[in-house]
């Protein structure tokens, strides 16, 4: 470097001695004729070594000259300082962009991530922006510059209304701790405690050449401000080099520095509670009555659809293959039995348009008993008076029917889907299910008379008006099974006095019964009269007795002769 | 105006000998005959009027030296001035007073420093004869007899440092 340090002392003209005042001394005369020359060079030589400012530009040429030849000696004598500084720079960008990651994610699918999402869209920042913005809130409560080799306070400053312990004492257990984890952990001298954490609080430490700042912390501060705090000591440092080459103790000249690190007591505080976005709670209401209006009539229609489709998977004889939506409307497919309810009939229940359905159905034979029996009912069509029922597959059919129409079934039956065989059972028309309790009522009825008296009497009379009404019941059920009534009035006595006697009043009961109906009968009933045969057994007591002095009736239902021709 | 100044003194001595007990007894004016034995180092204040100036002395109380454990002393880095505490009661705790002045010296030649002879109270149990002395004041270092416990030559031992360290600084700041 020599030759380009004394380059610029070359380039300059000789120096013009300055007359000097005559000194008396003549030794001193004598001094500057011969040395005035060189005297005064190195004085503008020393004057120049003395202004940093002067020499600036020979260092840059001598710099820029010396890495142009050989760059290495250069980058080896600024690695030990530049290396840590880079990696450490490094780490930290990279920490600061997890940290924004990692809350990012952490809020993605909150409805408070979704608000914040928005509020990126609305803005027009990044998300990851507004995160970090939201939630890290922090205070920094107090700074710290203390002087690194000796621990000693160069500066303090503090948060309004924070109680802070003696901040001397703090500085130095700072720098202790820097010096106890490095010897404790054998870390080389220019790594340090960058962070100390103790519940809310983290404490923040930058470490420049002389000294060091430590700012505490309430809440999580962004990676963004350690770098300030970092241009902070560096512009500490530049200000108060000359101090602190010299510090003997002496803070007060840091002073200057407050204005510095009162900027640094940073504060993020969340929006008050009380300031509701109400714009935004009134357009999310907006957006919800919006979606509502939209979404309703498509949820209530889905909802009927499913039940209308329930409901026709329920119903015997039809069976869905295919159900959905297209081209807006619903589509079902399948098949139904020609006997099973029109679907039409339950789409009216589900209160669904019935242009909004469109139906597929293929004709199919259903085997379920009723369609059996429905069937059979349509092609052997049974008198009223025949009952037909299933038993597994054999169909059969009770009641009263004529030959030709019990030949037919047992034709036509075996033939039919899902029968296999037929069966018969017969019945006396009298014992027609629906018959019976009509016959007895009739026939339990009985006349009473007095001993050897055939007229009736008021009490009797009454009874045969009850049995009139009773039989114009049957009758008329009679008829409508197609069926016709006869009737048997039937004289009885009981077994005392002469046997003649008896005969004659059994007649004249029977008679004396006939003549009190045969006028209110229903018309064209056919009456007849009989005795009863003397009974065999004498009664065993008076009640018997009184019983047995009686008219009653007895009936026979026949199959109506038109009946036996109709198929 | 008084000026302020601040200055990082050290206490050291083998295990046992007082050194936190003498920063009680100089700061709080207590002294508990509890042992504690400190691990690392403890940091007090302590503030001394000197003419016009106002010397707020951070006293480092360094973890005792002991066989198996060797005093840290990087602690000493931009110490004003130290503290060698002896116990006179203990003998031994004279070689370990000697040890670490030779390499408190080497690490901070330019510190003052006072010798403490501690637990002066205790006469009969003294073993620390005024021979055995002469070694550790060779360095211009000055002595004094203490004792935490009475209180005895406590403040005189730091107020004698005080002073060292100040003559040491005035160049400096009379340059201001």
């Amino acid at each position: 470097m020599t030759p380009e340090v004394k380059a610029p002392k070359r380039a300059e003209p000789p120096p013009r001695v300055e007359p000097p005042a005559q000194p008396a001394d003549p030794l001193t005369r004598l001094r500057t004729l011969i040395m005035g020359r060189e005297r005064d060079a190195i004085r503008r030589l020393e004057q120049k070594l003395e202004d940093p400012g002067a020499l600036s530009s020979v260092m840059e040429k001598a710099l820029t000259a010396s890495v142009r030849r050989n760059p290495q000696p250069l980058a080896d004598a600024l690695f030990p300082v530049m290396g840590p500084a880079i990696r450490r720079a490094i780490s930290q960008a990279l920490a600061g962009m997890m940290q924004s990651v990692n809350q990012a994610l952490e809020h993605t699918f909150s409805l408070q991530g979704l608000a914040w999402r928005w509020e990126a869209i609305r803005t027009g920042t990044s998300f990851a922006e507004v995160v970090l913005r939201h939630s890290l809130l922090y205070r920094v409560e107090q700074v710290f510059l203390v002087h690194r080799e000796s621990g000693l306070l160069l500066q303090h400053v503090t948060a309004p209304s924070i109680a802070a312990q003696p901040p001397d004492m703090v500085a130095g257990m700072l720098t202790a701790i820097q010096d106890f984890t490095r010897d404790s952990f054998g870390v080389a001298q220019e790594e340090m405690l960058e962070t100390m954490k103790v519940g809310e609080l983290t404490v923040w430490v930058e470490q420049g050449a002389q000294t060091l700042l430590a700012a505490v912390i309430r809440g999580h501060a962004p990676f963004e401000f350690r770098a300030e705090l970092q241009h902070a000591l560096e512009a500490v440092e530049g200000e108060h080099a000359a101090e602190l080459a010299r510090f003997q103790g002496d803070a007060s000249t840091f002073q200057r520095s407050r204005p510095r690190l009162d900027a640094l007591l940073l504060m993020e505080a969340r929006e008050p509670e009380g300031r509701i976005p109400w714009r935004t709670y009134g357009l999310l209401t907006i957006a919800v009555l919006l979606l509502g209006v939209l979404l309703v009539p498509r949820f209530v229609g889905n909802r009927r659809w499913h039940a209308y489709l329930d409901q026709l998977r329920d119903e015997p004889g039809v069976i869905v293959t295919d159900a959905g939506r297209q081209d807006g409307h619903f589509v079902v497919r399948g098949m139904r039995d020609p006997l099973a309810r029109d679907p039409m009939v339950l789409l009216a229940g589900q209160k669904l348009a019935q242009a909004d359905v469109v139906s597929r159905w293929e004709p199919y034979v259903a085997l379920l008993p009723q369609f059996i029996l429905s069937r059979a009912t349509r092609a052997l069509a049974p008198p009223p008076t025949i009952g037909l029922r299933l038993v597994a597959d054999t169909l059969v059919a009770t009641g009263v029917a004529n030959e030709a129409w019990f030949t037919r079934a047992s034709t036509l039956a075996p033939a039919l889907s899902g029968v296999g065989t037929f069966m018969e059972e017969r019945l006396p028309p009298r014992e027609l299910p629906q018959l019976v309790p009509l016959v007895t009522a009739v026939e339990q009825r009985r006349i009473l008379f007095p001993t050897a008296i055939s007229v009736l009497d008021s009490t009797a009379s009454n009874e045969a008006g009850a049995i009139v009404a009773d039989i114009a019941r049957l009758d008329s059920a009679a008829r409508g099974l197609g069926l016709s009534l006869r009737l048997t009035v039937i004289g009885s006595a009981d077994d005392q006095g002469n046997a003649d006697a008896n005969e004659l009043l059994r007649v004249h009961r029977a008679e004396a019964l006939r003549v009190r109906i045969t006028p209110v009968l229903p018309p064209g009933l056919e009456v007849t009269t009989e005795l009863a045969p003397a009974d065999a057994t004498p009664a065993a007591t008076e009640e018997e007795r009184a019983r047995r002095r009686a008219a009653l009736i007895r009936t026979e239902l026949l199959l109506a002769p038109e009946a036996v021709t109709s198929p | 105006m008084t000026a302020v100044l601040q200055k990082k003194v050290c206490m050291l001595g083998a295990v046992g000998v007082g050194k936190t007990s003498l920063v009680r007894r100089f700061v709080e004016s207590i002294f508990s005959e509890r042992y504690q034995a400190t691990v690392g180092v403890k940091i007090d204040r302590k503030s001394l009027t000197l003419g016009a100036i106002e010397l707020n002395l951070m006293l480092w109380d360094l973890q005792g030296e002991a066989e198996h454990q060797e005093t840290r002393l990087e602690y000493l880095r931009g110490a004003g001035g130290y503290l060698i505490v002896v116990d006179a009661t203990r003998a031994a705790t004279l070689d370990t007073a000697l040890s670490l002045e030779q390499r408190a010296a080497a690490l901070a030649p330019n510190a003052p420093l006072v010798v403490v002879i501690n637990k002066v109270d205790l006469t009969e149990q003294i073993e620390v004869s005024d021979a055995r002395l002469a070694p550790l004041t060779a360095r211009g270092s000055s002595i004094v007899r203490a004792s935490a416990r009475s209180g005895q030559g406590v403040e005189e031992a730091f107020r004698s440092l005080a002073e060292k360290m100040l003559a040491t600084t005035a160049p400096a700041a009379e340059e201001r």
